[in-house]
Order: structure tokens, then C-alpha cells, then sequence
């Protein structure tokens, strides 16, 4: 793909030129510059390939801040994060990187990881996984929750139960940041490594436990025709609630429920994480949730890049959860929760942990 | 490497050069001759990071939703991101020194181009102005500033029980001062009127840069002076920039109810909506829709179930009315109109998902998510239309017109919609649309030239040529046509508050040029 395939989505956007993609866009309402929007971007994409429009360091800086949260695509029918993504693709083919990008996507390649770190397996020590001659289903935790959240992820796999879940010796990175940032080669390299992981060891099923290698695997199994079934931890919960392999109380106060980008609106699963919170908290919904959620701030390499935006952003969602009256802000997502954490003013707990309490 | 290129797009104005202007500096002003130094004066004024000169930022703000193909994209020299009142005043000051032309702008949502820098110059994206400034709540007032949309307002008095009701489709991006500038209509305008209803004050600056209020202030109207207000509305910018607005809101209705009611004729929907105001029923909304023109409002039916709703064959019009208040009373008028409707040859619309897939696009947007009916409707064609205003009485004879000359164009007509936009009258705002290919130069070009014929035989009808567009440059050559030796009277009037004429120039009346 390139960025003259979108011609006729952005030509469409030019024609239609209705802007609803302004009204929730969370960079947009903070920055207030036609710019930063999805009708702005899709102009400018219209004038850089009808030769109108250059590239520049200031295209893209004001283009790598969007979280491709997709608020803008709910009220349109262009696939605007997906044009996005090929803008960026697009910057860093013409030499437009953002240093901060570049290397955490160095960092991806050299390590597993964008951080950088070597540690990615501390968090699995002790627990007995099984073997990939013992089972076909593949666990992958990803790098933000082994690093960030590792007693959440020991107590996700205790739910599961470890002996029926295999692990990655050393997990090959989903390519979730690399994909966003727009660096093509490094990602379809991780891709086609993951893809032969999988062929090699006849996966047939993979439980992820953070929604950005949930979208991420899901997209490459598509587009590499693999028919692998891919599903979210939560979605593991609900079908172990609905066979009485779980109980649990309602020992939780006032809760409200953030919505993370890739697993609500850009993967539509909504009801599930709804049905296990209500069954063990006081739960009350945000006024933007579901297909409306807000976004944390922290996606599409926002957070590395612009700490700033990104916060600002993240206030605005904290303010909407104690609008509603809960104690707790209960997510699913190691990058929303960190966003949370980090603000403050109210409790943040993942969802799994949440569970726990309730079983506990 | 700085550089200087001129705009490839047909000139309107040859005493105007367009100009690209990539990398913009103080040492590129000087290679220049300096004739840039206006901008400088701006950062200096507003600061750097309010004055946008980029070429990607500027080639966002050279088009609105008007007909036009990707070659009529006319970016400004400079986009100002203001703040404040004094933001606008200082930018305009600076405009009026240096005689550059000054456009400002809200969601660049117009059908015709009002607010598309045609002259370049600088460009007032106002809607980095969206405060809220006071809920009056007693006395049902708002005051905002002028780039709020009209969500927003209606988001800050929704608690209240408050909203403004003068709402065009574009709501959620539309701001108070473009609705007050293009004149826009509303869906609610049998009750509640435009927006000149529930306008009681303004702030505005002037083309010299002075900051003005006009209006009385809370107070729902006045005798007193001349209604100076009141030129604002539809002065397309051409007389300042609106940066403040007080508007009255009204309590919200507890329930509303929808019906679409099938007429013989668009005649006899007219006759029968007469009949209900002479019965004394308040109608909130009604809409006359020819058969063709339903298509266009049935997007989402036509996404659930695959195919067009079935409309019999003898139908003329599809009226789509709204009542709203208490339930009892609502109930009481529905079943009034309904059975007046039954004795002139109306028929109600059974198949509520019709009702509700037209109530979705005109009013609740609530289109299922990834799918929005604008940019899906509009691949290969895109809705223009002309908006003219005719008699009450003319409404059959002036269809033929639309039908007859989009055929004479050779345009694929999407129907004629009659809005009742005068509160408690017939009162029709008519939007005449097409399906306009904006690929194709010639056809947009066809288009244009049916807008002319079209406003010109509104006059002829004792009408008027536009009702909630205003004129654009789209009119300027047959301005006269409807306003005769008044159009020297309004020249006078916009010289008064703009001299130099660098107020959204080219719209209305031709620019004077000159400047910089």
C-alpha cells in the first residue's frame, strides 16, 4: 500500500468535508487546529499527492500527534486510523522521524521490547507453564504488562490456569509500536518471524493480555490468512463465569470502567468487560463509553513523544470518571492504566486484579 | 531553502497573485521585499504558536462542503488560531495597516463557499474561541464566544433543561458565529424560527479592528436605535469577525414525536399545513420533502435493509412533521393533524424505520458506528444545492423550474426539500439539490451555472435567491439582479464598518483589491 491508494478515501473526505470527525477527537479538542483532525490530515494527504503539499518536519510533527484511537473513524465511514497509519509509514520513508520513535523502535528490534529491557520473563518465575506438545494454545503477554504489571499478569495466568497455557521462550514482539509509528520494514520483519513461530509450532489459539498486540496479532493473522483463533483474556473470564468455572462476589465499591481504544472501539469487545464488572462492583458507566470512549492519551506513540499532550488528555478522562461517582477506574490495558496512574486522584485497577479481588 | 511559487488555480481576481508560501521566515520575508512583514507583526502580536503558516496548515482552510473540485482549494497566506477578542482585534489591526484580507471561519462547513479565503490574505480559524462565557440560566440566556459550536452551547445548558433550537444538520461542528454570519436554517424553525430569533446581542470586530457590541443586551428586542444586530446576520464576515454572541435558549420539550405523512402533491401538503396553524396547533418542525428527495434521508434505512423504502406511486411530497412539548398536549395535536391529514388526502408513513432513518440523518446523527452517512453518500458524487426562497403559494410551479433547469444542465437532480423556517408561518427556505460530480470540472462548472438560473427565477418568483447560504462569491455577478439600486445602500453600509474592504473580500460584492 501506498499513500495514493487512500486517493479516493481522501478525495471522498474532501468532497463530504462534514467535520464530524472533530466533535470527540481528544487531540483536536485540546489543540483546537483543523490540523490535528481527521479531516484536516486527509486534506493535507490530498495535497501531498496531488503535489501541493510537502512534506515537512512540521507535517510531521503535527501528525504523529494522534493516538489512532479511532474517535474520528466511529463518526465516519473512511478507515482514518488506517490512513494515518500509511501517512506515517509515508514520513518515515521520506526521512520525517521522530528521535524519541526511532528509538524505541530500536529498542523493539535490539531487545523484544521498546523500553529497552532485557527482563521480559522475570514475571513468569515459578509458574509452570505447559509444553508446546502438551497444548496448541499460546499465552502472550506482551512487553508493557511483564514489565510494568507483573504480579497482574501471574494472577491472570493463576485464573487461567498455567498447565494449559504455552509460553514463547522469548516472546517475538507483536510489532504493535513499530506498526503505529510507522516503520514498515522492522515490522513486517517481526511479522514474518511471529508468522513462522506460529506455522512451526501449529498454534491454533492465542489468549493476549494488552489490546495492542490483541489488534495488532489479529490484523497480521488476517492479512497472512491464517486461521488462528485470537481472543482477549476477558474474554477467557466471561466463558469461565458462564460455565461456573469462576465465582465471584461483588466485594467491589463504586466502579466505572475505561474502555481502551484497540479492545472497545477497534475490536468491539464492549459487553463482555461489563458483564464480569457488574457481577463484582457497583458499576456505573462513564458518559463517552463503548464505541464513544475517550481516549487515555497514551496510544500511537503519543506518551513517548509528546508527554505532555498525552497527560493533558488523560486528565480529561479522569475527570470523567469521578464525574460518574466511583472509587475505583478499572481498565484492561497496561498503557490506559499507567496514563491513570500517573495523573491520579483516583484508584486505577486492572480489571484482572479486579477479578481477583473478587475471587480472593 | 526557501522559495516562492504562485498557485496553479484560475485567478478570480488578476490584480491578486496567490501565493504558496512554504517555510515562512524573517530572512525569506526580506528576499521577498518584505511584503510578508505583516505576518511577522502577528507573531509579534499573538505569538508564534497562533500564527500558522506551514503549507499543510494552510491548504486545510482553502475549502469548505461547497461543489468544487480539488483544483478550487485556496489556501490563505496565514491561518491565526485566536484566543481571545483581542487576539482578533490585534490580527484585524494589523490587516487594516497593511490592507490585507482578512476571512474568518468556523466548521468550513458552508454549501457555497462563504467562508473560503478566495483572496488569501489571513484566515481566522475561530473556532479555538469555543468558551462558554455565562449560563443565565433565569434568564434563559447564553453568552459564548464565537467559534463554540452549537453542540457546545447546547452541551453547557442541557442540565438546565436549556437548549438553542436553531440547529442546521451541522450542529456538531457548525459554531454560533458562522450560524449567525451564513444565516443558516434550523430543523426547528416552524417554532422556534433562525437564528435571528434567538439572537439578542454581538460582539464583533470591525474591519479597522475596533471591538463592537451590538443588540440589547438580554432583553428579547428593542426600539430603540437602529437594529445594527441585525446586519449581521448573513453578512458572511463581510462586515467583521464575530467573536461573542448572546443568545436566548428555550426549556426542552419533554417529548417529541415524528410522523411523515404521504401527500398527493407538494401543494396539498402546504394547504394542509396551513390548515393546521389555522387550527391553532404548534408544530415544532416540518419539512416537505419531494419523492426523489427522500432517498437521500433514507441512508441508514438503506444500509439495515439493502433497498429504498417503498413510497406508493401516487405520492407527490413526504412531509415530515414534529410536535414536542408535554405528553398529553403532543398526543392531543398528533392526532388532531393526523386526522385533519385523513380528510386531504394524507396518508401516515407506517414503517416507523423510514420515519426514524430520516429523523437519524436530519437530526439525532446517531448513525451506527463507522458509518456516517456523509462520507459514505458521497464517493462519487456529493450533494450541492441553491437555496432559494419562493411565495408560499408557488411551491408546485417553482418544482418544475428546479426539475427543467437541472435537466437544461444536464445534473442528476437528489430532490427539493421546502424547510417552514418562519415561526408559526408558511414560510419556506427551499434547498434545490443535485448530486454534483466534483471530479469533473465541467460538471461543477454546470452546477454553478444552474445556482444562477435557479436564483435568478427565485426573484422572478417574488422570491428571494438565498435562505440560508447567503450570496458567497457564488452571487456577486447577479447580486443586482435581486437587490437593484439598494446594492449601493449595502456597499455604503459595509464601508462604514470595513473601509478598506478586506472583510471576507469577493463575497457579496466583488473585492476593490489593493493592500498589500
Amino acid at each position: 500500500m501506498s499513500l495514493a491508494d487512500y486517493k479516493e478515501d481522501v478525495e471522498t473526505c474532501f468532497g463530504a468535508s462534514c467535520g464530524f470527525c472533530e466533535r470527540k477527537c481528544p487531540v483536536y479538542q485540546i489543540l483546537k487546529k483543523k490540523t490535528f483532525t481527521s479531516r484536516g490530515r486527509n486534506r493535507a494527504i490530498l495535497g501531498i499527492i496531488e503535489g501541493k503539499v510537502k512534506p515537512s518536519a512540521a507535517l510531521a510533527e503535527a501528525y504523529y500527534q494522534c493516538m489512532l484511537c479511532g474517535c474520528c473513524e466511529r463518526w465516519c465511514a473512511l478507515p482514518d486510523t488506517e490512513i494515518e497509519r500509511e501517512l506515517r509509514k509515508y514520513l518515515v520513508e521520506e526521512g520525517f522521524e521522530i528521535e524519541k520513535h526511532k528509538k524505541n523502535v530500536e529498542n523493539v528490534m535490539k531487545f523484544g521490547n521498546p523500553y529497552g529491557k532485557e527482563d521480559l520473563n522475570k514475571w513468569r518465575e515459578g509458574i509452570k507453564f505447559a509444553s508446546l506438545k502438551e497444548t496448541d494454545t499460546l499465552f502472550f503477554a506482551g512487553c508493557t504488562m511483564p514489565l510494568r504489571q507483573p504480579e497482574t499478569l501471574r494472577r491472570a495466568v493463576e485464573l487461567l490456569g498455567p498447565e494449559k497455557l504455552a509460553v514463547m521462550d522469548e516472546e517475538i514482539c507483536c510489532g504493535s509500536y513499530v506498526l503505529r509509528t510507522g516503520y514498515e520494514k522492522e515490522y513486517n520483519e517481526l511479522s514474518d518471524r511471529f508468522i513462522k513461530y506460529l506455522k512451526d509450532n501449529e498454534i491454533k489459539k492465542i489468549i493476549t493480555a494488552c489490546p495492542g498486540c490483541h489488534t495488532t496479532i489479529s490484523e497480521k493473522l488476517e492479512k497472512h490468512g491464517l486461521e488462528i483463533e485470537v481472543t482477549h483474556i476477558i474474554q477467557e473470564y466471561v466463558e469461565m463465569l458462564e460455565k461456573h468455572k469462576l465465582t465471584v462476589k461483588k466485594l467491589l465499591g463504586k466502579a466505572t470502567y475505561h474502555d481502551p481504544c484497540h479492545l472497545g472501539r477497534l475490536e468491539d469487545l464492549i459487553d463482555e468487560p461489563r458483564e464480569i464488572l457488574r457481577q463484582i462492583s457497583d458499576f456505573r458507566e462513564m458518559e463517552n463509553h463503548g464505541y464513544d470512549s475517550n481516549c487515555c492519551g497514551a496510544g500511537g506513540g503519543v506518551r513517548a513523544a509528546y508527554p505532555e499532550l498525552s497527560m493533558e488528555i488523560a486528565k480529561k478522562r479522569i475527570e470523567e470518571a469521578k464525574a460518574t461517582g466511583a472509587e475505583i477506574l478499572i481498565s484492561s490495558c497496561p498503557f490506559c492504566e499507567e496514563q491513570f496512574k500517573t495523573i491520579g486522584g483516583i484508584a486505577v485497577m486492572d480489571i484482572i486484579d479486579a477479578i481477583w479481588e473478587a475471587v480472593k | 531553502m526557501y522559495k516562492r511559487i504562485f498557485y496553479p488555480f484560475k485567478n478570480p481576481n488578476p490584480t491578486q497573485k496567490y501565493v504558496i508560501y512554504y517555510n515562512y521566515s524573517v530572512s525569506n520575508n526580506a528576499q521577498f521585499g518584505g511584503i510578508y512583514v505583516y505576518i511577522d507583526k502577528l507573531r509579534e502580536k499573538l505569538g508564534t504558536e497562533k500564527v500558522l503558516t506551514e503549507d499543510f496548515e494552510r491548504y486545510v482552510y482553502g475549502a469548505d462542503w461547497s461543489p468544487r473540485t480539488k483544483d478550487e482549494i485556496f489556501p490563505p497566506d496565514v491561518v491565526i488560531v485566536p484566543k481571545t477578542t483581542e487576539d482578533v482585534a490585534g490580527a484585524v489591526t494589523i490587516a487594516y495597516e497593511h490592507g490585507i484580507p482578512v476571512t474568518a471561519g468556523g466548521g468550513l462547513t458552508g454549501m457555497a463557499g462563504g467562508a473560503v479565503p478566495i483572496h488569501a490574505g489571513i484566515y481566522i480559524d475561530a473556532t479555538s474561541m469555543n468558551k462558554i462565557i455565562e449560563v443565565d440560566v433565569r434568564n434563559q440566556t447564553v453568552r459564548a464566544q464565537g467559534g463554540a459550536t452549537l453542540q457546545e452551547i447546547n452541551d453547557s445548558v442541557k442540565d438546565h433543561g436549556l437548549w438553542l433550537p436553531n440547529l442546521p444538520e451541522s450542529k456538531w461542528v457548525c459554531t454560533i458565529g458562522s450560524e449567525i454570519a451564513c444565516d443558516n436554517d434550523s430543523t426547528f424553525g416552524m417554532r422556534y424560527g433562525k437564528i435571528l430569533n434567538a439572537l439578542l446581542s454581538v460582539q464583533i470586530v470591525t474591519g479597522t479592528g475596533d471591538i463592537l457590541e451590538l443588540g440589547h443586551r438580554k432583553c428579547h428586542f428593542t426600539s430603540s436605535g437602529y437594529k445594527l444586530k441585525d446586519l449581521l446576520v448573513g453578512s458572511e464576515g463581510t462586515l467583521g469577525v464575530i467573536t461573542e454572541a448572546t443568545v436566548k435558549v428555550e426549556p426542552i420539550p419533554d417529548e417529541r414525536r415524528v410522523e411523515m405523512i404521504i401527500f398527493p402533491s407538494m401543494g396539498t401538503a402546504v394547504s394542509y399545513l396551513d390548515r393546521l396553524l389555522k387550527a391553532g396547533l404548534t408544530v415544532e418542525g416540518a419539512h416537505i420533502n419531494c419523492k426523489r428527495r427522500l432517498k437521500f434521508y433514507t441512508h441508514a434505512y438503506r444500509k439495515k435493509y439493502g433497498k429504498d423504502p417503498e413510497i406508493p406511486d401516487w405520492a407527490g411530497a413526504l412531509l415530515a412533521i414534529i410536535f414536542a412539548g408535554d405528553k398529553e398536549v403532543v398526543d392531543f395535536e398528533r392526532n388532531y393533524a393526523l386526522g385533519i391529514a385523513e380528510n386531504m388526502e394524507g396518508e401516515l408513513v407506517k414503517e416507523r424505520e423510514i420515519v426514524e432513518g430520516w429523523w437519524i440523518s436530519k437530526h439525532t446523527l446517531e448513525f451506527p458506528p463507522f458509518k456516517q452517512k456523509w462520507p459514505d453518500s458521497q464517493r462519487e458524487k456529493k450533494f450541492g444545492a441553491v437555496d432559494p426562497g419562493i411565495p408560499m403559494g408557488r411551491l408546485e410551479e417553482f418544482y418544475d423550474v428546479f426539475v427543467k433547469t437541472a435537466e437544461k444542465h444536464n445534473l442528476q437532480i437528489l430532490g427539493m426539500n421546502a424547510y417552514l423556517e418562519h415561526p408559526n408561518s408558511i414560510g419556506f427556505s427551499l434547498s434545490c439539490a443535485l448530486f454534483v460530480d466534483y471530479h469533473d470540472q465541467d460538471e461543477v462548472n454546470r452546477y454553478r451555472k444552474y445556482f444562477e438560473d435557479m436564483a435568478k427565477a427565485a426573484v422572478d418568483f417574488e422570491g428571494t435567491m438565498s435562505t440560508y447560504m447567503s450570496d458567497t462569491d457564488l452571487k456577486v455577478p447577479y447580486f443586482e439582479y435581486e437587490h437593484g439600486k439598494s446594492t449601493e445602500y449595502m456597499k455604503k453600509v459595509k464601508e462604514l464598518f470595513d473601509p478598506k474592504g478586506i472583510m471576507n473580500p469577493g463575497k457579496k460584492f466583488k473585492y476593490r483589491g489593493g493592500g498589500k
